[in-house]
């Protein structure tokens, strides 16, 4: 444990002397400031006179619009921290040294993942939070449930850096980003191929996409986020307009995933974590 | 076997048939050593020889194709041994965004070095490998010489009993070299086992105890240094030396000649009378005796000689 913890640290420490944080601490920043004139803008004159709910349902849009963004950013940022870690780390031979000292490679690898996860969350936290802030000082919108959505933001993230983390004790660092992040955009369009194939009644659209949704649930985890940003009224309004199931878009969902589908993602991550540090146990270096 | 008598427990270093196959490429090939306590010994051979490997092998970066290991008594990749083991890489690298006395300090911590201790040791490894002066510039503004100087300082802290060091002055400079080489001697003199691996045969011969030989993955030669360089050569020029004369001394060694120099390779010392006595007894004349000074690099040439 006291190992685990000491990798943890080192990995934190890494990032913030890398100075990744405050690139991407630099990036929300300028989001949360172009976002707060966005808003300020649309309320003040873009939709200057019109009703409480229509300026409620844009700012909602908006704000999910952004979270989306801002969610593909993460995903990035994720691979492209956890990858070089592991792999990186194995190719410029920092890791020799280090693996031969009384340490298990599972003490290194969930060391390394305990840090990630520690730095996602907090950095989740810190940035959503930031974010309903500046939404709510321009148009007085709150969304229902932002704790759900740091939730499921994190949970996300968790899932694409354990992928990106099981990826790294085999692949090299450029090969193994881009298949980390080929998986996410495919579990992105899983969850756009379920959403049409219930809108157009295609079975293979839904089958393939619940295939996807399973072998890999950032997507999954994504519409939970969505769907914590969604006042009832838009719920109720979208309900009124015909859809059905988790929803006609990547940019709404009409219900939360089930606790069956959550519990499949956390014994996923877990699942994955072992495959990983059995992937590693037996790489040679 | 009684306890304290059999070679896994007793040597720094016991391997029974270890290999490694890449592929079709068998990297080590049956590699049967005893490296025992308190001695540095040499691990020899040109590039690609499989010396490398073998380290991976023993420090347990690598899982053998076959055969066993025991390193200070306790068979490979236990891990409360790897305390008491240091390792310089061939290809080492440190963090770069740290300063040297925070590398020292995290191996410190990954080595289980005690809290109390730890300052010491630091200042001690950054003295001993002379980076004091920069002991807090971050390890990539360092030399390629001055990162595997650091790298030495880090597989000697924690005061292992037995250290891996490979190729350890590849990127040293000859005042460097010396250094490092009177550092493994002084770790000798404290009781460390020094395994050194190295492709210069100059920095073996004045340090090591002990000796082996690798080429393509196998062991060609192995003893001490006097052994493997005892099985010296005489020169000796003589003259009425016909054909049956040559004969006469072939269980001698093998004998080569050259004009009135005769050269017999691979006599014993202690047997070098008893052929002198025998060629007079031939009716030889013999002018002159001299030992030929085997170097270790004639010896490795010798013995590295593809048939
Ligand atoms: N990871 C590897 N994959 C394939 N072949 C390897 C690998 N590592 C070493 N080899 C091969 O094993 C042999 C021994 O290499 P090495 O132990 O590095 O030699 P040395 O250290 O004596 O120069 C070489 O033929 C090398 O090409
Ligand atoms: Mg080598």
């Amino acid at each position: 444990m006291k190992k685990i913890l000491l990798f943890a640290k080192l990995t934190m420490r890494e990032a913030v002397r890398k100075k990744l944080i405050w690139v991407l601490g630099g990036l929300t920043l300028l989001v949360l400031v172009l976002s707060a004139i966005g808003l300020n803008r649309l309320v003040e004159t873009g939709m200057k006179g019109q009703s409480e709910s229509d300026i409620l349902q844009a700012t909602s849009f908006i704000l999910i619009l952004i979270m989306f963004a801002y969610s593909f950013v993460l995903a990035l940022s994720a691979v492209f921290i956890t990858v070089p870690s592991i792999a990186g780390e194995m190719e410029t031979g920092t890791a020799l040294a280090i693996l031969t000292r009384p340490v298990s490679r599972a003490q290194f690898l969930l060391g390394k993942w305990v840090g990630l996860v520690v730095l996602t969350a907090t950095y989740v936290t810190v940035a959503s939070l930031a974010e309903f802030v500046v939404v709510n000082l321009t148009t007085g919108y709150t969304p229902p449930h932002p704790l759900m959505f740091i939730g499921f933001m994190v949970a996300e993230t968790v899932v694409i850096l354990s992928l990106a983390l099981l990826v790294s004790t085999r692949m090299a660092p450029i090969a193994g980003g881009v298949i980390v992040l080929g998986g996410f955009m495919l579990a992105w369009m899983g969850g756009v191929a379920v959403s049409l194939g219930r809108q157009f009644n295609v079975d293979a659209l839904i089958t393939g996409g619940t295939i996807t949704r399973m072998l890999l649930p950032t997507d999954g985890m994504w519409k939970g986020a969505v769907y914590s940003l969604e006042p009832a009224a838009l719920i109720a309004m979208a309900r009124a307009q015909g859809a059905d199931g988790i929803g006609n878009f990547p940019f709404f969902s009409l219900s939360p995933p089930s606790a069956a589908y959550v519990a499949w993602t956390g014994a996923w991550i877990v699942g994955i974590l072992a495959l990983a540090i059995r992937s590693f146990r037996h790489r040679e270096i | 076997m009684t306890l304290g008598t059999s070679p896994e427990i007793d040597s720094a270093i016991h391997t029974v048939g270890l290999s490694k196959a890449y592929g079709a490429v068998r990297a080590v090939d049956d590699l049967s050593m005893t490296v025992p306590r308190g001695e540095i010994f040499g691990f020899l051979g040109p590039n690609g020889a499989g010396k490398t490997t073998s380290v991976k092998l023993l420090t347990g970066l690598s899982n053998p194709t076959s055969g066993k290991a025991w390193l200070l008594g306790k068979p490979v990749g236990d891990v409360p041994t790897r305390g008491r083991i240091g390792y310089l890489p061939e290809l080492f690298r440190y963090q770069g965004w740290m300063s040297a006395v925070e590398v020292l300090r995290l191996h410190c911590e990954l080595a289980d070095v005690p809290m109390g201790r730890r300052k010491t040791e630091i200042e001690q490894a950054l003295v001993l490998v002379g980076l004091a002066d920069r002991a807090n510039d971050k390890v990539i503004t360092f030399s390629k010489g001055m990162q595997q100087r650091l790298g030495l300082g880090v597989s000697l802290l924690g005061k292992p009993d037995l250290v891996f060091l490979d190729e350890p002055t590849s990127a040293l400079d000859p005042v460097g070299r010396k250094e490092v080489r009177d550092i493994i001697v002084e770790l000798r003199s404290r009781g460390i086992t020094v395994f050194l691996n190295s492709h210069l045969l100059s920095e073996v011969q004045q340090v090591c105890d002990r000796v082996a030989v690798i080429d393509r993955g196998r062991v060609v030669a192995q003893g001490t240094m006097a052994e493997l360089l005892g099985a010296g050569e005489i020169r000796i020029q003589v003259t009425d030396l016909d054909e049956a004369g040559m004969q006469a001394i072939a269980p001698f060694g093998q004998a080569f000649r050259s004009d009135e120099w005769l050269t017999v390779v691979g006599v014993a010392p202690e047997r070098v009378p008893d052929l002198i006595a025998e060629l007079v007894r031939l009716g030889a004349r013999v002018h002159a005796v001299e030992r030929g000074r085997q170097t270790l690099e004639e010896r490795f040439i010798q013995l590295l000689e593809r048939p």
